[in-house]
C-alpha cells in the first residue's frame, strides 16, 4: 500500500495490490484512504485520499459530494470495468453522485455509514447562540468571540476542520441524495453498524425503501456491536461484502 | 512601604521564583508545543522545585505554577501564568518584573521547531545560560535530515540512500521505489508519506505544506523493522535497552499512533528491552556510540536504526525526545528523577560552547588606520 497521484497530483490514492484495480473506495470525513488497508488488503484497489483529507490538498472551491464527485471522476478511467465502489460515511455521499452521474461505469456499490438521506432535521441553534451571531453580523460581538462561541458549539468534526473544508461540511452536511439514489443503475449492498450513532440504521432502511421504489430493494446488513467506524472497526466484514459483489 | 516583610524576607515568602533553581523550558511554536508540554510537565515534577517556563504557541514566556496538569494548557494559559521576557545579553536571559531569574542552568523539554532545532539554543548561549541536550550546531544537525545522513555517511556508518526533492521536478533516483518521503525538517512524523512511484513523490512535494521547506526521499524498506535506543552522554556514555516497536499495516508510525492513543510516547505491542540476537545488540551498542561521537549529541537522546536481515542503517536521531526517552531505560533501570537530575548536573558542569575572542586582542584594530583609507 503506498499513495499515487492522480489528476495531475489534485488527489492522491493508496494503491493496493499490483494488478489492474478492481476497487475504487471512498473514505468518511476527516480520514483517509488508509482507512481500507484491513479490508482491502490482497485486493487490487485504489483508495484515493478525498480532496482535503490525507496528503490529497482541499479543493479551491466551496463544494458539495457532487463537486467531489467530479474531482474523482478521473480516477476512473484506471479501471478496465467498472470498479466495486464502496463509500464509508461521507464517502458515501460521493459515491451516490458517483453512480448516478457515471451508471455505465460503475459497478455494484457498497455503502456503510452513509447519510444519502436527510436524517431529523438539525436542532436550531440555540437562542443565546442566534442572539450573539446576531450580534456578531452587525459588528457588535468581535469575530474573535464568535468563532470561539461556533468551536464550543459545533460538532468535533466542525471544530477540527479548517478553512474552505468548513464551508464545504456545512454545504455537505445538509445535503440530501434522493434523486441520486433513483438514477442509479448499480447493485447497492448497506452495511451498516448497529451502534452507529452518527448516521443511524434508520437511515439505511429509508435508504434501501428510496432505492427500491425503483430497483431491486438492496441488501442490508447490520453489524452487531459495530459503531459508525465500519471500515476500522469490522474491516473482515466489509471485505466479505466486497467479496460477495466481486464475483 | 518600605519595612514590610516582603521586602525584608524577599526570597523566603513570595519572592521565591528570585532563589538560583533549574529551569524547565517548554511548549513553543511548535508543530510538537502540545507534546512538549507533556514533557516539560513530566521534568518539572520530577525534578521538583523548579521555576516552570512556558514557551506559548505565539512566541511569548510566562512563569507558571509547577505542578500544574497538562490540561491546564489545553485551551490556551493555565491559571496564575507571569509573563517573562527573555534579554540577550549575559547575566541576563529570562527576566521578571525588571529582575532576571536566578537560574542555575535549564532543562530544555521543548520538542520539534526552535525549541530542538538549535534556535533556543543559540539563544541561550548569547545570554550565557547554561542548557540540557546538545548545543546549536548539533541540535540543527539533529533536526536535518539530508545533512544527518550526509554526515553520518562521511564518517563511514551505515544508512539508506536519500535524496533531495525540493523543486518537485527531480529526476528519480537510482534507487527503486516504493519511496519514502519525509520532511527534510522537523522530528515529528506528521507530513510522513510512502509513494507508490515517483510521480506521486514529486506531486506530494508540490501539494504538501508539510514539504515546503524540501522533503528527503529514501527507499521504503518492505520487511524491515525499526529500532529504537537510547543513549546519555552523563555521568558516562550508556546505552539504554533496545526497543523493537510493531509496525502498523501501511509501515510508518503515525502521529496518533504515537502520541495520543496511547498518552505518551509508547506504542501497542512494542518490545522492551527487544529480544535481539547478540551480534545485533552489540553492532548497535558500537554504532550509538559512533553516532553520539559524529552528532555530538548530549544529554539524553534517541536513535531510530532500520533493520533487515541483521542489516543496520542510521535512520534518524531525536535529540529531545518525548518524555527524553525515559521509558526505555529498563536495562539500566534508571528512574526519571535520576535521569533528569543527571542531564542537569551535565549542563551545569560546562557550558555547550563558550565564545573566543583571541586573536583580536586590538592589534589590527590600532594598525588599521582610517575607514576611509580602506574604502579608497
Amino acid at each position: 500500500m503506498a499513495l499515487r497521484s492522480f489528476v495531475d497530483g489534485a488527489v492522491f490514492a493508496e494503491v493496493f495490490g499490483s494488478g489492474p484495480p478492481c476497487v475504487l473506495a471512498l473514505h468518511g470525513w476527516g480520514r483517509r484512504g488508509a482507512d481500507f488497508k484491513n479490508s482491502l488488503a490482497g485486493i487490487s484497489a485504489l483508495a484515493p485520499d478525498l480532496p482535503g483529507f490525507g496528503a490529497s490538498p482541499p479543493p479551491a472551491d466551496v463544494i458539495g459530494a457532487e463537486g467531489y464527485a467530479e474531482l474523482v471522476s478521473p480516477i476512473l478511467s484506471e479501471f478496465d470495468k467498472p470498479p466495486v465502489l464502496v463509500g464509508h460515511s461521507f464517502g458515501g455521499r460521493i459515491s451516490v453522485c458517483l453512480a448516478a452521474r457515471f451508471p455505465e461505469r460503475i459497478g455494484p456499490v457498497i455503502l456503510t455509514g452513509a447519510p444519502v438521506v436527510r436524517m431529523a432535521p438539525p436542532r436550531s441553534p440555540k437562542l443565546s447562540y442566534r442572539i450573539i451571531r446576531s450580534l456578531n453580523k452587525v459588528g457588535i460581538v468581535s469575530d474573535e468571540r464568535m468563532e470561539t462561541l461556533r468551536k464550543q458549539s459545533g460538532s468535533a468534526d466542525y471544530r477540527s476542520a479548517r478553512g474552505v473544508m468548513r464551508d464545504i461540511l456545512v454545504k455537505v452536511v445538509n445535503e440530501s441524495y434522493e434523486p441520486q439514489l433513483r438514477d442509479m443503475q448499480s447493485q447497492v449492498f448497506l452495511l451498516w453498524g448497529d451502534s452507529d450513532g452518527e448516521v443511524p440504521v434508520s437511515v439505511a432502511r429509508t435508504t434501501a425503501d428510496i432505492i427500491g421504489s425503483t430497483g431491486d430493494e438492496p441488501e442490508l446488513r447490520v453489524l452487531e456491536g459495530v459503531g459508525h467506524h465500519v471500515p476500522t472497526e469490522a474491516p473482515e466484514e466489509l471485505r466479505k461484502a466486497i467479496d460477495s459483489v466481486l464475483e | 512601604m518600605p519595612f514590610s516583610m516582603r521586602t525584608i524576607f524577599p526570597t523566603i515568602t513570595r519572592e521565591s521564583h528570585r532563589m538560583s533553581k533549574t529551569a524547565v523550558v517548554f511548549g513553543g511554536p511548535s508543530d510538537e508545543h502540545d507534546i512538549s508540554v507533556l514533557t516539560g510537565l513530566q521534568v518539572a515534577r520530577a525534578l521538583g522545585d523548579v521555576h516552570a517556563i512556558y514557551w506559548s504557541k505565539s512566541g511569548e514566556w510566562y512563569l507558571v505554577e509547577s505542578d500544574l496538569e497538562a490540561g491546564d494548557f489545553a485551551d490556551g494559559l493555565p491559571r496564575k501564568a507571569r509573563e517573562v521576557s527573555f534579554v540577550v545579553s549575559p547575566g541576563q536571559g529570562f527576566v521578571l518584573k525588571r529582575k532576571p531569574l536566578d537560574i542555575s542552568a535549564v532543562f530544555i523539554a521543548c520538542h520539534g521547531g526552535p525549541g530542538e532545532d538549535g534556535t533556543l539554543q543559540g539563544l541561550f548561549d548569547l545570554a550565557g545560560l547554561r542548557y540540557t541536550g546538545p548545543g546549536r550546531a548539533a541540535s540543527a544537525l539533529g533536526m536535518d535530515k539530508l545533512a544527518f545522513g550526509a554526515a553520518m555517511a562521511s564518517a563511514g556508518l551505515p544508512t539508506l540512500p536519500r535524496t533531495m526533492v525540493s523543486t518537485g521536478e527531480e529526476p528519480s533516483p537510482e534507487f527503486d521505489a516504493p519511496y519514502i518521503v519525509k520532511p527534510r525538517f522537523g522530528g515529528s512524523s506528521i507530513g510522513i508519506e510512502v509513494a507508490d512511484d515517483w510521480a506521486a513523490v514529486l506531486a506530494l512535494k508540490r501539494s504538501s505544506s508539510f514539504l515546503d521547506q524540501g522533503a528527503v526521499v529514501e527507499p521504503f524498506l518492505t520487511g524491515s523493522r525499526d529500532l529504537q535506543v537510547a543513549v546519555r552522554t552523563h555521568p558516562e556514555w550508556q546505552m539504554s535497552a533496545v526497543e523493537a516497536p510493531v509496525r502498523s499495516d501501511d509501515g510508518i508510525y503515525s502521529y496518533h499512533q504515537k502520541y495520543l492513543a496511547w498518552g505518551g510516547e509508547v506504542s501497542d505491542g512494542r518490545e522492551l528491552p527487544a529480544s535481539l540476537e547478540v551480534s545485533l545488540e552489540k553492532a548497535i551498542y558500537e554504532l550509538s556510540r559512533r553516532v553520539t561521537e559524529v552528532a555530538q549529541l548530549r544529554g539524553i537522546a534517541r536513535i531510530d536504526y532500520l533493520e533487515k536481515d541483521g542489516e543496520l542503517a542510521v535512520n534518524e536521531v531525536n535529540t529531545i525526545p518525548g518524555s527524553m526517552a525515559a521509558y526505555l531505560w529498563v536495562e539500566p533501570p534508571l528512574s526519571r528523577r535520576r535521569l533528569f537530575e543527571d542531564m542537569m548536573a551535565e549542563a551545569e558542569t560546562a557550558p555547550t560552547r563558550v565564545f573566543s575572542v583571541a586573536g583580536s586582542d586590538g592589534t589590527a584594530l590600532r594598525s588599521a588606520g582610517t575607514i576611509a583609507s580602506k574604502l579608497g
